[in-house]
């Protein structure tokens, strides 16, 4: 998996920039870094990386809104990293469009089992399901293959995560699937207790599929999981 | 388009919006006016769907919408909040198309910005440099294109949040007219705004919020007035506001001046002396009860000059005599007439034969008389007499409009004055000033001697918030104005004002209904005796506008207060949410990269080369280092704040001090360090934290400046009791926020990096507690005024009370 990924280390101290390049480089990964957000949303489109992980600490930018303006950019999978453990500080992350939080210090195991998880969500496998691969939900079409959502024809673009997570509850559809299936089955092992990153990821999706005075397209069972709805 | 129905929201268990209906229809501009706290953002933020309502709905074009951002977004609905979200660091054209990258026909650079040059161009806004970086804006162009984002998608319904708030004259009017082309092009716009004004000038119409309660839906702004507003506003009654009160006697003034073309009296005297061919002719008119000759024609300077002031009685000759019966008095012949003989002497020497005097009256009341001379004896024709009568009558009308425009002038000169208070108060000036200003103008326009704003303590003293005084003499509230000032602000019998004679003053009071209770506002004018207590009619009532006009500004500036002290607490308690979140970074980083890189040794999956695992190790024993430093910091920071810093004090050798802190720097920044030390005194103090001052200070300029920065540590003995120590360095100098130890625990610097914001507020809190001073010294660079030069002054003794100068000088010799 490591080899042709390129890893953009978005963090200012030079040890901590040094700790994680050699950790991935010694496995195999390119990595690009910055210290600054304007060279790091510039290496975002040159350097086409296919993980960030960005420190929300940095001088002269605000964290959050350099994660925000990188998911207004580009799809590509976001980690960040924070010194600060607090759910808020989880959720705004998730919410301005990351894929995973890290917190300070963590281990190398961790470092690269959530690289390893977000590739895997972000980055397709060449071999996808053959069958089965139009799955329609309303005036919604999901094209597995090509990993594109249309309805009535237009695009609606989501970001990989977002898009596994469809899946995941249309490969179910009618099913009620726990918070921890859904995190077992979209972000992978070890995320069972990140139950937010479900309600935040839900409601992306719902912003981006649901209709207003429609019906819901995804039902909340309280305390319980999701269901994407039947027929 | 928009319908707001029944909604209520709240923050926890405080109630923000009650039961709110309000309804905006197509291209209209309705405005949302309330004071600081009505529910105005609440409101905006509820149609955002950035928050929930606790009940009610939101419908736009009949149709209910979710509380989501991006739903209503999709219904046409476009906010420009307050505090714009613009990125800092991205251009004009990134900021305008911000998330709409990703269209195809915005992948090239040239066609992005010629798409963003063409958005502004159709919505006429003068940034022509799509380049520049939002950094670099003015406020009022920062404004401007965060109109122009939220323009982009061409909503339905533009929500503008206090879009001039932050804004000059110039720029709010470029604002204000990019709204109304907005609004002219079919845009509906909802206007929150604290500038009534401004509503007029924009809006349709006005809501007006009061705690979180529609109290007025429809203000229409082509026929209501501010005052409307602003009492609605504030829930204050303004019936009889200043204002109102001289706009209906502007209309009076303007009803009078626009009347017959002024005739005086002079011309009314000369004209009847022409009727009737006679030659001389006077009128006086009642004045305090004495005739006062107003005009004459032909009059002998002599019997001027007697003539000029007459009692209303038999002894002031025949006008005296005509006042005194209020009749016609006919003197056929001088010599004989009763009423000529004080006068006799004079009226022989100006050849006056005979007289009449007519009386003028008015309203069944005696203005004045007028008196015609004749060269001959004898009685005057019938219809003389009408003749004169007729003139009596002008001269009643003429007398009376001028005392009625001598009337109305001063009032309106009261009035013109209570609209200069109102103004200086409106402003936001300091109300200090504010009042000094309006209060002196209150007194130039009452004509008074005196004019103060009196605050009656519990204690039954007086103290002055404001007070004008005619003359230079400072002005103190007289103990008997106490009782006065009592009587005023206790009085609930709805006579606000009080009339009295107090210490040879006239004396006016008026209750100023103020949140503690108890302000007077008083005039003053000198006793005239056998003058009414009141110098003119309106004075009263105009004391009372103005107190009342008072009550509103000091009501502003309670509520202003409130609210600056409610948002320094919230940047207080940001700053420490900034600096927690920020200590918490310098924490973890060291920490995260000692346990990074021992866990990186500890990988089985990889092998290190010697090059890494040596360079791993170096890392973990510098970061190891950094954190103690930085606990150390912590530790004496702490002991700072709870006032237990121990010093462990000797007499010092300065000099060795110095030689101690430079060889604590690197090995390779040693040559960089100059010292230049003149022989000193030995000094009271703390070796090892002094010592710590130098080190954090010699540090700073080390590693804040180019390499090639050259750091002059000198010190030198200032009289015989005090030691200055200077660490100057020629590199980039420091911005001026931080040259205030003091504000670095609270602003901690950017880089992280550093730590030198606690190793400055340490250093300076070290030096503090030896009785000195640790200050940034702009007087001790160069002439290129270039670096940065801290400058530390410390008394001999420590700053230790214990020591005499005997002590010191015994330790000195």
């Amino acid at each position: 998996m490591a080899e042709n990924t390129r890893v953009l280390i978005v963090e200012d101290d030079p040890n901590i920039v040094d700790l994680i390049r050699s950790n991935l480089t010694v496995r195999g990964f390119d990595t690009l870094v910055s210290a600054d957000g304007i060279r790091a949303l510039s290496l975002l489109e040159s350097g086409e990386p296919d993980v960030v992980l960005l420190d929300l600490m940095l001088p002269e930018i605000d964290g959050m809104e350099l994660c925000r303006a990188m998911r207004e950019r580009s799809s590509v999978g976001i980690i960040v990293v924070s010194a600060r453990r607090g759910e808020r500080d989880k959720v705004s992350a998730l919410n301005m469009g990351a894929d995973d939080y890290m917190t300070k210090p963590f281990s190398i195991e961790e470092l690269l089992a959530r690289i390893t998880a977000t590739l895997r969500r972000t980055r397709p496998v060449a071999a996808e399901p053959a069958a089965d691969t139009m799955i329609t939900i309303g005036d919604i079409v999901l094209d597995l293959a090509r990993r594109r959502v249309t309805r009535n024809g237009d695009d609606i673009h989501l970001t990989p995560t977002e898009f596994a997570l469809l899946r995941e509850l249309a490969a179910d559809r009618g099913k009620l699937l726990s918070h921890a299936d859904l995190l077992r089955r979209v972000w992978g092992a070890g995320y069972q207790t990140e139950t937010e990153y479900v309600r935040v990821y839900v409601r992306r999706l719902r912003a981006k599929l649901e209709v207003d005075g429609a019906p819901p397209l995804i039902i909340n069972q309280p305390r319980a999981g999701y269901r994407l709805v039947d027929g | 388009m928009l319908s707001v129905r029944g909604l209520t929201a709240d923050y926890g268990h405080r109630r923000a919006l009650s039961d709110i209906n309000l309804d905006v229809f197509a291209g209209e501009v309705v405005a949302l006016a309330g004071e600081n706290g009505a529910g105005k953002s609440t409101l905006v933020r509820c149609v955002a769907g950035d928050l929930a309502a606790t009940a009610g709905e939101i419908l736009i074009d009949n149709e209910r919408v979710r509380t989501d951002p991006a739903a209503v977004a999709r219904r046409g609905v476009s906010v420009v909040w307050q505090d714009l979200a613009l990125c800092e660091n991205l251009d004009v054209a990134s900021n305008l198309l911000l998330g709409r990258e990703q269209r195809s026909e915005l992948r090239s650079d040239a066609r992005f910005h010629s798409t963003a040059r063409s958005l502004l161009a159709s919505l006429d806004i003068p940034l022509p440099d799509t380049t520049a970086s939002v950094s670099s804006l003015s406020g009022g162009q920062r404004q401007l294109l965060a109109v122009a984002r939220a323009m982009r998608d061409r909503p339905r319904l533009l929500i503008l949040d206090e879009p001039t708030a932050s804004l000059g004259v110039f720029e709010s009017r470029q604002v204000e007219s990019l709204t109304r082309r907005l609004s002219d092009e079919g845009t509906t716009i909802l206007l929150i705004s604290h500038d009534i004004d401004q509503m007029f000038r924009l809006a349709d119409r006005i809501a007006v919020l009061r705690h979180g309660r529609i109290v007025a839906a429809d203000v229409p702004t082509a026929t209501g007035h501010p005052d409307e507003v602003v009492a609605l506003m504030s829930g204050q009654p303004v019936d009889t506001s200043p204002r109102r009160q001289l706009d209906r006697l502007h209309s009076l003034v303007g009803r009078l001046t626009s009347g017959d073309p002024e005739s005086s009296l002079a011309v009314i005297l000369s004209a009847l002396g022409t009727a009737l061919a006679a030659d001389r002719l006077s009128i006086h008119l009642l004045d305090e009860g004495r005739l006062r000759m107003t005009a004459s024609v032909g009059m002998p300077a002599a019997l001027h000059s007697a003539w000029f002031d007459l009692p209303c009685a038999v002894d002031g000759g025949p006008p005296g005599a005509a006042a005194l019966t209020q009749s016609t008095v006919i003197d056929a012949d001088v010599r004989e007439a009763h009423a000529w003989r004080p006068f006799r002497e004079l009226a022989e020497q100006a050849g006056i034969r005979s007289s009449w005097a007519v009386p003028v009256t008015a309203g069944g009341g005696l203005l004045g008389v007028i008196t015609v001379f004749r060269r001959n004896r004898g009685t005057p024709h019938r219809d003389e007499i009408d003749l004169v009568t007729l003139y009596a009558g002008y001269a009643a009308s003429a007398a009376e409009r001028d005392r009625l425009l001598g009337e109305v002038t001063a009032r309106n000169r009261v009035l013109e004055t209570i609209r200069v208070v109102l103004e200086e108060l409106a402003v936001s000036v300091p109300l200090a000033e504010g009042l000094g200003i309006a209060v002196n103008t209150l007194r130039g326009g009452l004509g008074a001697d005196t004019v103060a704003l009196l605050a009656r303590h519990p204690d039954a003293t007086l103290s002055c918030r404001g007070w004008a005084s005619a003359t230079a003499a400072e002005f103190s509230p007289r103990a008997d104005l106490v009782a006065a000032v009592d009587s005023v602000t206790t009085r609930r019998d709805g006579a606000p004002v009080l009339a009295l004679e107090v210490d040879g003053a006239r004396l006016l009071a008026s209750h100023v209904p103020a949140p503690d209770g108890s302000l007077a506002l008083v005039a003053t004018w000198p006793a005239e005796p056998g003058r009414a207590a009141v110098p003119f009619v309106d004075a009263p009532a105009l004391l009372e506008d103005a107190a009342r006009s008072l009550q509103l500004a000091l009501e502003r500036e309670t509520s202003e207060r409130a609210h600056r002290e409610a948002a320094a607490l919230r940047r207080s308690q940001d700053l420490q949410r900034a600096f927690l979140s920020r200590l918490s970074h310098e924490l973890r980083t060291p920490l995260t990269a000692i346990h990074g890189y021992a866990d990186s040794l500890l990988q089985t999956d990889v092998e290190w080369d010697d090059e890494s695992t040596s360079r791993f190790l170096s890392r973990i024993a510098s970061e190891s280092a950094r954190l103690s430093r930085l606990v150390a910091d912590l530790l004496d920071l702490s002991a700072i704040e709870s006032n237990i810093l121990r010093l462990h004090r000797d007499w010092c050798d300065i000099g060795l001090v110095i030689d101690a802190a430079r060889d604590c720097a690197p090995m390779s920044e040693i040559d960089r360090i100059k010292l230049d030390c003149e022989p000193l005194p030995a000094v009271w103090a703390d070796h090892d934290r002094i010592e710590q001052v130098l080190v954090n200070l010699i540090d700073n300029a080390i590693r804040h400046n180019p390499p090639t920065t050259m750091v002059i540590v000198a010190a030198r003995a200032v009289g015989s009791d005090h030691v200055v120590i200077t660490v100057s360095d020629d590199g980039v100098g420091m911005a001026g926020a931080t040259s205030d130890p003091s504000r670095a625990v609270d602003e901690p610097p950017r880089s992280a990096t550093s730590g030198a914001g606690l190793g400055l507020s340490i250093s300076r809190a070290i030096v503090v507690a030896h009785g000195g001073s640790l200050l940034l010294d702009a007087s001790e660079l160069g002439p290129a005024q270039r670096g940065t030069c801290w400058r530390i002054e410390l008394p001999v003794s420590g700053g230790d009370p214990a020591l005499t100068p005997a002590v010191v000088a015994a330790a000195d010799g």
